[in-house]
């Protein structure tokens, strides 16, 4: 019967984060969609002669990798081909969960234990060893990459939508509805769904971050979309040979963007959990 | 209790058994199958019928998964098509090599994680608070190659502190010789696993706080020093254990690309080498094995919470 | 972290306070001896929430050997003054006025001091028994731990045993040795509370801070709980200070009762005066609307024989354990059917064999004479107890009246329209609410959205599973009679199940009393629940405590003699 009061200052910061997330995020989306509009590099096209510059000689701000490519250009076309695997395999990766996790949730009994067993077993095998094995037996690219990300990374989406779903049944207002006569396609469609959505976007979001950094691992490891495309992780990958030469612009720029998206994406996500569980509240 | 022992036992009995259908399944869906794996590209396809009829390929899916079933049991999980050894052998020798460091790290991690997340909750919303808290979200958003990279660079290169690498040698023996070398591997390893205990940590502390219980703790005249770490402390820890299980895959995740960034010669570095090399049965070996490892280590933090948490260990009230 | 257990800043008081008696200068000798005997001293209580006033101007005195009530609907205010007694609110409350608890100023005590007085100036007993002891620790640390906590030289816990051994025979805990080594889980609600009244007097407390410590209870313990803080009282001469809003518990317990209302005191008086004769137009509305049994007159309705509800030897089963054991019911058309019972007496259950969300493992279900299929659901409607989950929290008032219509008529939007606002009408709801969603709502505005959504396809049957159990007597007394009213207009059948015998007695036509998913006793509401047969329907008669203090020492004195 006693209400705490939230400390207003608390509420505050949740918010000012989710600010602060989505402005990076747009200027990051920002950079890497607009920028190569603006900023023109030759990203195809490999010069020898100009490799391994230093920040800000012959006109390249960011300097230049051992194939002379310019690396702030290369750090827009690289950050489209992140997001863009991010995106979707974070999406794909969503949508299977929740499919996945309604049904598990929702009919319940045995279904709902062979659907959540095979959810163990995938989650007794770390993704990333899934990935490996997955991106030896295929040849990369944009929509493949993305396909074979969302289909190792689902699981948890998976799980949160289960519990969701799960709970929702057990609600006085899906059993009331369902006594009184609404079939199961409507309860889902119109009562159960439309209540998951906060744990759905809020689960997609974070999804997306933890792709962008899947992709990165990928690509890290030599797996990832083939040359003269790129990515930060593959960015960071070659960087790595000339790190004793002292050549951090070949390694802090791809680095620092990856941490920047994913952190933003997170700051994003804390800010949607916190909306959707005050608007459940009040 | 028995019951729910039991019960587990036979979940993760299920749940391995499922693994090994997956890792079977993978190994069919290979181009070529195993026999192309292990002649060669240059085969011709009489080799692989003779090559399949020796292995008991040409036998039906039920049965060859049976034998595969037998043979695993019997510890033979193949050969690698590189390294002219046995999976098993080399999972031998790699193995304790990979469950030093990970054990390490995330024990390191755990215990300098929990007394963190109360302190942050305790602090909620103070100058600790909010910078612990950023910096979590950075590290959280680190990729774990490029915080070792930027270990190697402060640390290494920098600072030389510690090596770039990690002690080199067959036996674990050697690899603990130096164990200044592991110092920058179990921090790159530990890092993600203290990050997200402290935030577990912090929010179950922050949620135990507000519970009925504390209050009835304070109005009968318990100090608030007590009340954290009598009262609360089991409780949040009691939700945090049951965490573990689901962060083991997380800790072989990252130890995979911890070990190849110091050169570490454990598991994670022959998947690395094997997933350049196409070297399946050394790939699926090691799937298995982390699987297997993943559900005991499950089991294991089931366990821990049955001693901890009287409500699984001793039976309610009836009504 | 003594922010969480903040104390009330005292820069916010006015400096200059009326002297309290104890300090006037010119005190009697019998003044002094009356504030020595006074335990808890409260003055012009004022407490806030950024713009929010929670108690308003609030003064209540409780002495040695008085319980002293203090009864509000929620919202009135009347928790926050124990919390603030113990100097418990969180930091974000404003507070103002002087609390003088065993003689020391809330305002002005230390931290330590406060700690000091928590559980030996006062002892605090709560709502919730299943959520007020910690789940990980044994009785005998947490009862141990509030002697301890007031020990100038702590020993161990186990040092304490002996004495806690004795404090829980005292409140009247069973097997109080192997107690100590239990956990609150292997402890039924009624012990728990037991337990919690124990910690509460381990110090030796001069006063009883009890915050609706019979709400969470069955009436049958309810009454246990009553009798052992009266026990306390009348042998260790505690005072009490008793938050609840059941007004049956007051005349059964309180010498003196303060009305709350939004944070204001409405009325004070002593107890037989208040209920004989109270003063102010609230406290008169909340007596009226207090469901009384023998209230009712009864007409025999119980004319149709067309059973629209048929349960025949039902029995439900969980783990092998029966929860329904061979209940046989029947609903006939137009009858209001009470079904009753304490916790665990299967009534939720057999409720939900009805519906078809419980499949029993024997006997049979008939609606209207047949299965429970999509045509007989479209002639049933349903409302669940708990206002909070009633609701699709994404869907309007207007969709959610409307549902029904959708799944089983072809009505169109004006059609479907016009028939939500003449709904809106029934329930006695505005149509400005239309737009709104559920968590906008008030408790018994919600109830009556769920019995409009019940009753729009203007049903043969309707269940209702304990519709007004969560809501405050006044709101509960307004939406009974809307059901009565529905029920007059649309003629239904109806089940109502309820733990509340006097609202099935305001409410039904017949009554079913069950007790550990048996059928105890069945039969028309003037006989079961006028003249019971049964010596269990007669125990929980008798122990639904009554609003009237003088009828109610008559019914106690067999129960205590």
């Amino acid at each position: 019967m006693t209400t705490i009061a939230v400390p207003t200052r608390f509420r505050l910061r949740g918010n000012g984060l989710a600010v602060v997330g989505t402005t990076i995020l747009v200027l990051v989306l920002a950079f890497c969609l607009l920028g190569p509009l603006l900023y023109h590099t030759d990203q195809v096209h490999t010069d020898l002669g100009a490799a391994r510059l230093s920040p800000g000689q012959q006109g390249h701000p960011l300097g230049t990798d051992d194939l002379g490519y310019d690396v702030l250009g290369r750090l827009m076309i690289a950050g489209r081909t992140s997001l863009a695997i991010g995106v979707l395999a974070g999406l794909l990766a969503t949508a299977i969960g929740a499919i996945w996790g309604a049904l598990a949730g929702y009919v319940g009994g045995w279904l709902d234990a062979v659907l959540m067993r095979i959810v163990d077993t995938g989650v007794a095998i770390p993704a990333l060893f899934l990935l490996l094995v997955a991106a030896t037996l295929i040849t990369p690219s944009i929509g493949v990459l993305s396909l074979v990300i969302g289909c190792v990374s689902w699981l948890v989406p998976a799980r949160l939508m289960r519990a969701e779903a799960a709970t929702l049944r057990e609600r006085d207002f899906i059993k009331a509805i369902t006594v009184m006569g609404a079939g199961r396609f409507r309860v889902v469609f119109t009562h159960l769904l439309p209540n998951a959505v906060g744990t759905l976007v809020v689960a997609g979001t974070f999804q997306i971050a933890e792709a962008i950094l899947l992709v990165a691992y990928v690509s890290f490891l030599g797996l990832g979309v083939p040359p003269p495309a790129t990515d930060w992780g593959a960015m960071l990958s070659k960087g790595i040979t000339y790190t004793y030469d002292g050549a951090w612009w070949l390694i802090l720029p791809p680095g620092i963007a990856i941490v920047l998206i994913v952190c933003a994406i997170n700051f994003v996500g804390d800010g949607l959990r916190d909306a959707f569980a005050a608007r459940g509240r009040s | 209790m028995t019951r729910f022992l039991a019960r587990r036992l036979l979940l993760a009995l299920l749940v391995v058994f499922l693994v090994t259908v997956v890792t079977f399944v993978i190994l069919h869906l290979l181009p070529g199958g195993p026999a192309r794996g292990v002649l060669g590209v240059k085969a011709t396809a009489e080799q692989i019928d003779a090559f399949n009829k020796s292995q008991g390929f040409d036998q039906s899916i039920p049965v060859q998964y049976w034998d595969y079933l037998i043979r695993l049991l019997h510890g033979d999980l193949g050969a690698s098509y590189t390294l002219n050894t046995d999976v098993s052998t080399l999972l031998a020798e790699r193995l304790p090599k990979t469950l030093v460091l990970t054990a390490t790290s995330t024990i390191l991690g755990i215990i300098v994680a929990l007394p963190l997340g109360v302190w942050q909750a305790t602090r909620r919303g103070r100058a600790f608070d909010v910078v612990s808290t950023g910096l979590a979200f950075v590290l959280y958003a680190t990729p774990v190659f490029f915080l070792s990279l930027l270990l190697i660079i402060l640390f290494a290169q920098v600072w030389p502190i510690f090596p770039a690498q990690a002690a080199q040698g067959d036996t674990l023996a050697d690899l603990l010789s130096q164990p200044g070398s592991l110092v920058l591997p179990v921090i790159a390893g530990g890092a993600a696993t203290a990050v997200a205990y402290s935030r577990y940590m912090r929010s179950s502390t922050v949620d135990n706080l507000a519970e009925d219980y504390v209050r009835t703790a304070r109005a009968k005249g318990t100090p608030e020093r007590t009340i954290l770490w009598r009262h609360v402390w089991p409780n949040s820890l009691t939700s945090v254990v049951s965490l573990i299980g689901y962060s083991i895959p997380v800790v072989f995740g990252g130890s995979l690309v911890v070990e190849s960034m110091f050169n570490y010669p454990g598991v994670g570095l022959l998947f690395w080498t094997a997933a350049r090399n196409a070297d399946f049965p050394v790939l699926l070996g090691v799937v298995l094995v982390i699987a297997v490892t993943t559900v005991l280590g499950s089991l294991l933090a089931d366990v821990l919470q049955l001693l901890i948490d009287p409500r699984v260990r001793v039976p309610g009230a009836k009504s | 972290m003594s922010e969480l257990a903040s104390e009330s800043s005292s820069a916010e008081r006015p400096r200059e306070r009326t002297p309290s008696p104890s300090e006037a200068p010119a005190a009697s000798e019998s003044s002094d001896a009356n504030a020595a005997a006074r335990v808890l001293e409260i003055d012009d209580l004022r407490v806030g929430y950024g713009s929010t006033v929670a108690v308003d101007g609030l003064s209540v005195t409780v002495s040695r050997g008085e319980i002293v009530a203090l009864v509000g609907e929620s919202g009135s205010g009347k928790s926050t003054v124990a919390l603030a007694a113990l100097g418990l609110l969180p930091r974000s409350a404003r507070v103002e006025g002087t609390i003088t608890l065993a003689g020391q100023d809330i305002g002005s005590a230390t931290p330590e001091e406060l700690r000091q007085l928590r559980g030996r100036g006062a002892g605090m007993v709560f709502q919730e028994p299943m959520t007020a002891l910690n789940p990980v620790l044994t009785i005998g640390f947490q009862v141990a731990e509030s002697i301890r906590n007031h020990d100038s030289q702590p020993r161990r816990h186990k040092h304490y045993d002996d004495r806690c051994v004795e404090l829980l025979e005292r409140v009247g805990v069973p097997d109080a040795a192997k107690r100590l080594k239990q956990y609150p889980h292997q402890l039924s609600g009624g012990l728990r509370q037991r337990v919690l009244i124990a910690i509460a007097i381990a110090a030796g407390p001069g006063l009883i801070l009890a915050d609706e410590p019979t709400t969470a209870l069955d009436v049958t313990v309810q009454q246990q709980i009553l009798d052992l803080i009266r026990d306390i009282r009348d042998t260790e001469g505690t005072g009490t200070l008793l938050i609840t809003h059941n007004l049956g518990v007051v005349a059964d317990i309180a010498d003196r009762v303060i009305v709350l209302r939004n944070g204001k005191v409405v009325e004070e008086a002593d107890t037989e005066t208040l209920f004989a004769s109270p003063k102010a137009d609230y406290t008169r509305q909340l007596l009226a609307a207090v469901p009384k049994l023998g209230d009712t007159q009864h007409e025999d309705r119980h004319a149709a024989e067309n059973a629209v509800l048929q349960l025949r030897d039902i029995v439900v089963e969980y783990h092998g354990r029966r929860v329904v054991d061979d209940v046989s019911l029947t609903v006939d058309k137009g009858e209001i059917v009470g079904l009753v019972g304490e916790s665990g007496s299967g009534k939720t259950t057999l409720a939900q064999c009805a519906l078809g969300l419980v499949t029993p493992k024997s006997g049979a279900v008939d609606v209207f004479g047949g299965r429970l299929d999509s045509k007989a659901r479209r002639r049933l409607g349903v409302v669940f107890q708990d206002p909070a989950s009633s609701l699709d929290p994404t869907k309007t008032v207007a969709q959610t009246i409307a549902e029904p219509l959708v799944i089983h008529t072809r009505t169109g939007r004006a059609e479907r329209q016009r028939k939500v606002r003449e709904l809106m009408d029934a329930v006695e709801l505005p149509q400005s609410l239309l737009d709104r969603r559920g968590h906008e709502l008030s408790g018994g505005q919600r109830q009556r959205v769920s019995l409009a959504r019940a009753v729009v396809l203007g049903p043969d049957l309707l269940i209702a599973d304990e519709p007004t159990s969560a809501l405050d007597v006044s709101v509960q007394a307004a939406v009974l009679d809307v059901l009565e009213r529905l029920h007059v207009g649309f003629g239904f059948g109806c089940l109502f199940i309820s733990h509340d015998l006097a609202v099935v007695d305001r409410v039904c036509d017949r009554v079913a009393v069950l007790r550990g998913g048996q059928l105890v006793e069945q039969g028309p509401c003037a006989t079961v629940l006028h003249h019971p047969e049964h010596p269990y329907t007669q125990a929980l008669l008798l122990a639904s405590p009554v609003p009237d203090p003088a009828a109610q020492r008559e019914r106690r004195r067999p129960a205590r003699a």
